[in-house]
């Protein structure tokens, strides 16, 4: 399957879906958090404390979950035990200290979950100064508030500021009864849970919007490339490239993905993208795009016979030099697509069999008379090989034809150049930007050193020099 | 999975049930986690450095006021069994006196007044027992002078009892104290720092007023309006006495740890002692020593007056002693005098 196709129906099929039924169950959740599962605003703690007269609550206690609290104690002391009058009283932390001092005391240290205090006992500290003269408790000066009740006794706090100091005091009249003690607060600001929950539900309805529209809508944007994709054909050719066209392909793709992405906030920059990516990119859009781009034209007439086979010969430097010049069109011609319609503007026409005559005579007499020897197809160039077929091109050559030169026809072209392309020769179609001679290649090993001589004489006006290079090399250096 | 057979291009995809159970799930899970929310921790008590005041502006006026509604009310009443629930001390003892004299001449003298509204109040910050309040009165509605109170806690478990109370003098400079919402510390009797400890300066004050000019402290006190009365009175009494070939003596003494001391924003203590003095005048000649003003006629009563006549006297003294170095004389600021007992011996 196309990878674009494949992404909107993972995008729209899978994704958007999951995140939708996230949302709708962080709606649901939301909703429920707020009505069923809402946090109540009544928490309400008690404790059970024995064996102590006092019980004292420790700095923070009373303000722990909200301003105002009612503290209620209930003793269940019979009246055989002697007081039972129950008081509790507010005082700050060092008043209620000194009272307490030199008794062992309970501490009501906090919540041990929401539905019971936690308490420590605590031993005697400092001197016992209580006398005969001791003012009683409620009428003490030490304390805020305090209230008493037979059995049982209820105090309100009201304004109390975390970090105060207020403690309460709890006196049970002797140490022989157990109290119960209580501490209700009614919350001013509950935990809220529904809210986070809403928004995240908002948050995934975006994104499941998102994923069924815009993000997979990017395979969209790529359909509107120019259509330059190679065919099947040329499909073939991309495994002969070059590992350099290789990576300048790779980089050009991935450049072309983020100006995907970037068009779509600017849609324009899609084709001037592409057309400046062309040159660069022409092995990775034949391999990427070979299924959208429209078929396109290969002209044999662009292929560099001195190049290809010069790299064959392994001659780096007129392989080179051949390889420069022509280096636009030889991607293009390989590959077949992109800038190359702006290139074949600048194709060159087909070479008369008469102009390549005249060149091939021209060379025959300049080339030194060793170089005769070894080619003698200098006189056979005058036969301009007319057939198309490889063989008799090689017949031909093998005769001493100087040239070998194929009538140059697209059909005769193509299937030349496929052959030639099956041999594994990078930079196998060239042409020459100045419009010289094309000469197709020939595979043949036999017929190549000979075939090299000719090409090189038929490289003779290449504009890059290499005028003495081919009728030099053409004559020994060659191979 | 289930696919549709007219839609060749794009898959119909239903969300497996396994995943759709996964995802709900995770979700419920958090929800239903945290229902009433985290469980408060008590904030761990932040040890403050810096002290507290005792008690609040409200507490202390409500204390002050339960204590002068009670002497008001033996004050009309004319009992001095309840005086000790709210006082204590050498103001107690005053106090007793004072009604005991009214009993007689039927008015408490107008000197017993204490005015139920303050200038400045000073609320200790001592995390220990005793405590003091030191109240400055406004000055009464007969325009005397304005009243020092020093009000104490013993213990933990008692009250808060009106312990001194000593008459400013005129134009006497009181040294300057935090205000009510910092709180003062109290100090010791035997702070150091001064130019001399509270327990010194109390007994070179009595040696002053024993001995007068001729005391060698004299040059450490500063002159002020109790020394000048008590001497215009001594000597007075002393020609009198030489007119008929009498003798009289005072004797000053400090009580025994009865002294108040707070320490000022200046460096000094502002120190309220009790100074017992015990006036022994003896008549010549085989006459009677009477008694000498008209306190003393009220608490002599009917009694037999013989040659020799003791009177006990209690005197509050409110004195600002100055931090050392400074070039400042220990300075009384104010000062009550009560005679609490008479004997004929």
């Amino acid at each position: 399957m196309r990878r674009h196709v494949r992404r909107a129906v993972v995008m729209r099929g899978i994704v958007a879906p999951i995140f939708g039924l996230i949302a709708v169950a962080c709606v649901v959740f939301g909703a429920l958090n707020a009505v069923v599962w809402k946090p109540s605003r009544d928490i309400s703690a008690r404790a059970q404390v024995s064996g102590a007269q006092y019980v004292t609550t420790d700095p923070g206690v009373l303000s722990l979950v909200d301003s105002s609290v009612r503290v209620t104690v209930e003793s269940d002391a019979s009246q055989a035990d002697g007081k039972t009058t129950v008081c509790v009283a507010l005082g700050s932390g060092k008043d209620v200290a000194g009272w307490v001092a030199g008794h062992a005391h309970e501490r009501i240290t906090g919540l041990s979950d929401w539905r019971t205090l936690s308490t420590q006992p605590a031993a005697a500290q400092g001197e016992d100064s209580s006398s005969d003269d001791d003012v009683a408790f409620k009428d003490s000066d030490l304390w805020t508030a305090v209230q008493c009740g037979e059995q049982s006794v209820t105090l309100r706090a009201a304004d109390l500021k975390s970090g105060n100091d207020t403690v309460a005091l709890i006196d049970g009249g002797n140490d022989q009864a157990s109290l119960t003690v209580t501490m209700h607060w009614v919350r001013q600001n509950p935990p809220d849970f529904a809210t986070p929950l809403y928004f995240l539900g908002g948050l995934f309805a975006v994104l499941a919007v998102l994923c069924a529209s815009v993000f997979a809508m990017e395979p969209q944007r790529r359909r509107k490339q120019t259509a330059e994709d190679s065919t099947g054909e040329t499909g073939q050719e991309q495994q002969e490239v070059a590992l350099g066209e290789a990576v300048a392909g790779s980089l050009s793709g991935v450049t072309k993905g983020i100006a995907g992405i970037g068009s779509l906030v600017n849609p324009k920059s899609r084709h001037t993208r592409h057309r400046h990516a062309g040159p660069g990119s022409a092995n990775h859009h034949a391999g990427a795009d070979a299924q959208d781009a429209a078929p396109v034209i290969i002209d044999p007439s662009r292929r560099n016979m001195l190049a290809s086979q010069s790299a064959a010969q392994g001659d780096a430097a007129v392989a080179q030099d051949a390889l420069d010049t022509p280096s636009i069109r030889r991607q293009e011609s390989s590959a077949g697509q992109g800038g190359a319609q702006v290139e074949e503007a600048v194709e060159t026409s087909v070479i008369s069999r008469q102009e390549l005559q005249d060149y091939f005579a021209r060379l025959a007499q300049e080339l030194p008379p060793d170089k005769e020897e070894t080619t003698p197809e200098g006189e056979s160039t005058a036969s301009a090989e007319e057939s198309p077929s490889e063989e008799s091109l090689s017949e031909h050559i093998s005769e001493g034809a100087a040239a070998a030169v194929s009538e140059i026809t697209p059909d005769a072209g193509g299937e030349r150049q496929s052959e030639s392309d099956s041999a594994t020769r990078p930079g196998a179609a060239e042409t020459d930007a100045d419009g010289d001679a094309v000469i197709s290649d020939v595979r043949s090993d036999t017929v190549q050193a000979q075939e090299d001589q000719a090409g090189e004489a038929g490289e003779a006006d290449d504009a890059t020099g290499n005028d003495d290079g081919p009728k030099a090399d053409g004559e020994g250096d060659s191979q | 999975m289930m696919r549709k057979a007219n839609t060749p291009r794009r898959m119909r995809y239903a969300l497996p049930a396994r995943m759709t159970v996964a995802i709900l799930s995770l979700t419920m899970i958090a929800g239903a986690a945290a229902c009433e929310g985290t469980i408060p921790e008590v904030p761990s008590a932040s040890s403050s450095t810096t002290a507290s005041p005792d008690m609040s502006e409200a507490q202390e006026k409500q204390i002050r006021t339960e204590i002068l509604d009670l002497i008001e009310k033996a004050n009309e009443s004319k009992q001095t069994d309840t005086l000790a629930q709210r006082m204590s001390g050498p103001a107690l003892q005053i106090r007793t006196s004072e009604i005991n004299i009214a009993k007689v001449t039927g008015n408490l003298n107008s000197t017993t007044q204490i005015p139920k509204d303050t200038t400045q109040v000073v609320i200790p910050t001592n995390t220990g027992w005793p405590r003091s309040i030191f109240a400055i009165t406004t000055t009464t509605s007969d325009q005397q002078s304005k009243r020092l109170m020093v009000i104490t806690q013993d213990s933990a478990r008692s009250n808060y009892k009106l312990w001194g109370v000593a008459r400013l003098f005129d134009g006497a400079q009181l040294p300057k104290f935090a205000v009510p919402q910092i709180g003062s510390q109290m100090g010791t009797a035997r702070d150091s720092g001064l130019v001399a400890s509270p327990t010194d300066a109390v007994a070179q004050y009595a040696d002053v007023l024993q001995n007068g000019s001729g005391s060698k402290y004299a040059e450490n006190i500063a002159s002020d309006s109790l020394r000048q009365k008590l001497e215009e009175l001594t000597q007075q009494v002393a020609e009198g006495m030489k007119r008929n070939n009498g003798t009289e003596e005072q004797v000053f003494t400090p009580a025994k740890d009865q002294i108040a001391v707070m320490r000022s924003t200046d460096g000094g203590d502002l120190v309220v002692a009790q100074i017992d003095s015990v006036w022994t005048r003896q008549a010549g000649e085989g006459r009677e020593s009477q008694p000498a003003n008209d306190a003393e006629v009220a608490l002599f009563g009917d009694r037999q007056a013989t040659s020799t006549m003791r009177v006990s006297y209690i005197n509050v003294l409110a004195m600002y002693v100055p931090p050392a170095g400074s070039n400042q004389k220990i300075t009384a600021v104010g000062a009550e005098r009560q005679p609490v007992k008479i004997e004929a011996l």
